[in-house]
């Protein structure tokens, strides 16, 4: 990085900070440092709900996802627009109108202190930890990028948030994110820009998406009912559903976004923002990765992204190996950049080369060039003994890799200020959401009930700095063992549709009882565990069956609940 | 179901209908657009 890009990300961490402690003025009570006092504007609120999904490892993975894999990653989006739609019919109303600080709090009106409580642990249980990988995996990719010391990068994104949230509450999380969400959509924008001058004269972004289409990068919708693929048309829809259903309506983190909005209506309009909004930016963020890919077609790229461990196999005994390959992959780049601008040439010509050689020749040189990037990762493995590298997790680094080498001063900054914006929106968002519930689901409703609001609000801020520290401690830990970020993604999709169920039960019915939804919440988990322990199905279907096993198992033992004596 | 009743001096709610019927025709637009950019590329 340049003088200039640090002086933008320096002002733009200083500029987000003061912002946020701006906003404590009006958080003299707990209805204000956790609810806003319910005054929130539906635009602000609908930023920050995106804003909140919308972390660093999205914008960094779902660029890679982009560059490797194409537009295909957007169906997991699908059933978003119609859980927003149930979401403004259903919860929104029910949550505003009940008052409530968490989702939680209404688990105990409807059923009782047991459910609710359960419910809150398996949330902070879940988001706690999720918390520290969000904060983890941005640092770990930057510091290897950027060669900067990972404990201070993770200080760097860590500290800023917690301060501004401890002292600001939702108020600064709200406006904050707003900020955010302009920078990052910005970084996007300017991104696609950078990305089309980025291509040689003469090849336009319509050719260069011709030719990323030619190996299936542009293919976005997949019909094949297939429970093992994560990403089809059903997965999405139907999975995705579910999913968006439990976050957006039983994550506290998402469902206090919408509880600071000024009405009923507000709040299902700060929803619709997302409904109408979230595909087009998500395959706008897929479209750059696509992007990337295009200009790598006639620049060369690295064969492998991360440069710690192509600087481990360097040193070893098997470089000449490695060498070996970096020469097959150079003259496979070299072949398919000539077929690359012999296909732009002809499709600038008008003419059709669809059943010729020269498309047939290209997607084979791209496949091959696939091939040799899985030797090399086969290789980097037997080396460095990490049997968890591979292409998946390799292809975090594309984006950034491409953002230090390819982008120009000042825009590098801005980039970098982008995904620090990504991790630090949601982090905010999520501090925030843990201190409510830490506060208001345990320490006001079990250990001290009928302590003054100024006991609880400065409990309230121990509690945000607290969950601050226990995410930075986290991040630090899972960035060296980095299976454990598998274990907390595994872990949150074992919860989302069980907690789902147990709204269900609460909203939609009203022959559940307590006791059946105890024993829904506790059967849910247990059905997800045996399906992910058993079968191959897909993460996204998890949700459905917690869901399914929750309702059923809780409308099972509340009707023998309710014909006992 | 029962919605808790909105309080005293909550604004009144608008109807919704109109809206949520127009988020599902843009999401089938959009979804058509994505289906016919992967065959415009292909």
């Amino acid at each position: 990085m340049r003088p200039l890009d640090w002086i933008v990300v320096f002002t733009y961490l200083v500029w987000i900070v003061y912002d946020g402690l701006k906003r404590s003025k009006a958080t003299d009570r707990v209805e204000g440092y956790f609810l806003a006092n319910r005054t929130l504007p539906w635009w602000a609120v609908g930023l920050s709900v995106m804003a909140t999904q919308l972390s660093a490892i999205t914008l960094v993975g779902t660029t890679g996802q982009g560059f490797a894999d194409g537009l295909r990653f957007v169906q997991f989006y699908f059933g978003l627009p119609l859980a927003m739609v149930i979401l403004s019919v259903t919860v929104v109303p029910f949550f505003h109108r009940a008052r409530v600080y968490t989702a939680y709090e209404y688990l105990e009106r409807r059923f009782d202190v047991k459910v609710r409580t359960l419910a809150s642990a398996l949330f902070l249980c879940s988001r706690g930890l999720s918390c520290g990988v969000i904060v983890a995996a941005p640092a770990v990719i930057l510091s290897i990028v950027l060669e900067w010391n990972l404990t201070l990068t993770i200080l760097a994104i860590g500290a800023p948030t917690v301060l501004y949230t401890m002292i600001g509450g939702v108020q600064a999380v709200t406006w904050t994110d707003v900020k955010q969400m302009v920078i990052i959509t910005a970084a996007v924008a300017a991104a696609v820009v950078v990305l089309a001058l980025d291509l040689p004269v003469g090849v336009s972004v319509p050719e260069a998406l011709g030719l990323a289409g030619m190996t299936g990068r542009m293919q976005t919708l997949d019909f094949r009912f297939d429970l093992d693929q994560t990403y089809t048309f059903w997965s999405g829809l139907v999975g995705g559903l579910f999913l968006m259903l439990s976050y957006f309506g039983c994550d506290q983190s998402q469902v206090q976004r919408y509880l600071t909005a000024r009405s009923v209506d507000e709040g299902r309009d700060s929803l619709m923002m997302s409904a109408y909004a979230k595909i087009p930016l998500q395959a706008l963020i897929l479209l750059t990765g696509v992007l990337v890919y295009a200009v790598y077609l006639f620049q060369p790229p690295p064969m492998v992204f991360n440069p710690v461990h192509e600087r481990r196999v360097r040193a070893s005994g098997r470089a000449a190996e490695y060498a070996g390959l970096e020469q097959a992959f150079a003259r496979t780049v070299e072949q398919r950049r000539q077929l690359a601008a012999a296909l732009a040439d002809d499709r600038l010509a008008g003419e059709a080369l669809a059943g010729s050689g020269a498309r047939q020749a290209f997607v084979e040189s791209d496949r091959e060039i696939r091939r040799i990037r899985e030797q090399a990762f086969v290789l980097i493995r037997d080396v460095t003994g990490d049997a968890r590298f591979r292409e998946d997790g390799e292809r975090n680094y594309v984006f950034p890799t491409f953002i230090v080498t390819r982008m120009p001063i000042g825009l590098v900054g801005l980039m970098i200020a982008a995904i620090f914006a990504a991790a630090m929106s949601s982090i905010a968002a999520e501090l925030n959401s843990l201190a409510t519930s830490t506060v208001i689901d345990f320490y006001r409703r079990l250990a001290r009930p009928e302590a003054s609001d100024r006991h609880y609000l400065v409990v309230s801020k121990v509690a945000t700095g607290l969950w601050g520290v226990f995410a930075c401690v986290v991040a630090a830990y899972s960035a060296q063992l980095g299976s454990l970020i598998e274990v907390v993604n595994r872990f949150g999709s074992f919860f989302y549709g069980t907690l789902l169920g147990v709204f269900v039960l609460a909203i939609g019915t009203r022959r559940a009882t307590a006791n059946g939804a105890f024993a829904g919440l506790i059967g849910g988990l247990a059905a997800v565990t045996v399906v992910a322990l058993t079968t191959n199905i897909s993460f996204l279907w998890h949700n459905v069956v917690g869901c399914v096993g929750a309702v059923a198992l809780g409308l099972a033992v509340s009707a023998v609940d309710r014909g006992r004596p | 179901m029962s919605v808790p009743t909105p309080h005293a001096g909550d604004p009144p709610e608008r109807d919704r209908r109109g809206t949520y019927l127009a988020v599902i025709l843009t999401e089938v637009a959009v979804l058509v657009a994505l289906w016919m950019l992967g065959r415009s590329f292909s």
